[in-house]
């Protein structure tokens, strides 16, 4: 591969996946500057192995694997997994972050807050089914986890922030 | 709610239900409140989810970044594709004759011993008493395979036609000379001098011994061999060291 067609390849990739990538390493990590740093690193990589994407059709899957592996790496290095694990009374609305106003931005800002309470599994896999619209059987591939799993994952995870947000909730419905 | 409903809904907004397993959802749905208000609680969560999703952009910051980045892991890249790399320019050393080939390290060898500083003149033919003109030069058939000491300088020397006699008392500019045109290199030009001169100038014995052991280029190949191993010559050239 010469470096124009890896050049031109990238910037195709790029142009369609940037968004879709960022989103995906800001709600799988939970913190922006580590999200900005991991999206570079994974647009490096991807640079550096556009070479060993093997058939047509299946960038997408190759480019969140790449994602997927800097996350988890990212998420191992600063521990978060233990801070996520720990339960809540959903009952107790106090926990839930103080805004001054109940508008568009004080959604977004809980719906973040939401996503950063389910643990790592549960919330990739829901970046994956209502970002990405990916199918059950399209992140069983990435994830490596069994359908059935999946499916698990999914409903527990909306389950888990309709009941953290639903104090909320009927402010923005 | 058991789990049969919960796959049924999951499958339903994710586009993993078939058309019975539809059915058997909006069924669930028709008789069960609970069940309905699951449905409605997922529906509500993808999309509130959906929205986030739009409102997530990449920082301009970042994206130049990553430009910076990838321009850098190309320049960093390229070195590396070029087959081999041009090794510093080294300072001369005899490790170089021993890598050279054949003809390069003779070619050396021949031409460090006349530009070295201080480094005595071959003894002219007038000491061995010889009517030649000799010029240092190489020729095409020298094969110099292996230096074994750089202590005692070799020279090829090229036996040429032997200049006419020059008047008593003079002795002809070395440029002017026949065969000197071939001279291939810069070679330091001895002076010519009429043998019977020399003769004349050196004790009779002594001259006379020198002449009988004018040797035959192959005795001075073989005393050569002590700085060199093996050197081919043509019939017309000699060896002096």
């Amino acid at each position: 591969m010469t470096e124009a067609e890896r050049r031109r390849l990238f910037n195709e990739l790029y142009a369609e996946y940037d968004r879709r990538i960022f989103a995906y390493c800001l709600y799988v990590i939970g913190d922006r500057d580590k999200a900005n740093d991991v999206f570079q690193e994974v647009f490096i990589k991807v640079y550096k192995s556009l070479h060993t994407i093997r058939e047509e059709g299946k960038s997408s899957n190759w480019l969140f694997r790449i994602a997927r592996n800097e996350c988890l790496n990212a998420l191992k290095a600063t521990q978060r997994n233990d801070k996520r694990n720990t339960s809540y009374d959903e009952s107790d609305t106090s926990y839930i972050p103080a805004l001054d106003g109940t508008g568009y931005n004080d959604e977004i800002t809980h719906l973040h807050w939401g996503l950063q309470q389910l643990s790592n599994e549960q919330r990739e896999a829901l970046v994956l089914a209502e970002f990405e619209g990916y199918s059950l059987k399209e992140i069983a591939e990435v994830t490596g986890a069994s359908l059935s799993n999946v499916k698990v994952r999914i409903f527990r995870a909306k389950q888990k922030l309709y009941n953290l947000l639903q104090p909320i909730l009927n402010d923005y419905e | 709610m058991n789990e049969r409903i919960e796959e049924l809904i999951i499958a339903y907004l994710h586009r993993g239900s078939t058309p019975e397993q539809e059915r058997e959802l909006f069924e669930a749905c028709k008789t069960n409140a609970a069940t309905a208000n699951m449905l409605r609680q997922h529906l509500i969560m993808s999309l509130k989810l959906r929205q986030l999703r739009n409102e997530t952009e990449v920082p301009l910051d970042v994206q130049n970044a990553l430009l910076r980045r990838i321009n850098e892991t190309v320049i960093e890249a390229a070195p590396a594709r070029v087959p081999s790399a041009i090794p510093a320019r080294r300072g001369f050393g005899w490790a170089h004759l021993f890598g050279a080939s054949l003809a390069t390290a003779a070619a050396a060898v021949l031409v460090l011993f006349l530009v070295l500083p201080g480094t005595p003149s071959p003894p002219g033919p007038q000491t061995a008493g010889v009517t030649v003109r000799d010029t240092v030069l190489l020729t095409r058939t020298d094969t110099l395979v292996q230096v074994k000491s750089t202590r005692i300088p070799v020279y090829i020397v090229r036996n040429e036609k032997p200049a006419a006699p020059a008047p008593a008392g003079t002795a002809p500019d070395a440029a002017d000379a026949p065969g000197v045109a071939e001279r291939d290199t810069q070679a330091p030009v001895v002076p010519h001098v009429d043998p019977s001169d020399l003769a004349s100038l050196q004790p009779p014995a002594l001259a006379e011994a020198r002449l009988s052991e004018q040797p035959s280029f192959l005795e001075q190949y073989n005393a050569m061999l002590i700085s060199v191993e093996k050197v081919r010559l043509t019939s017309s050239d000699r060896v002096r060291f």
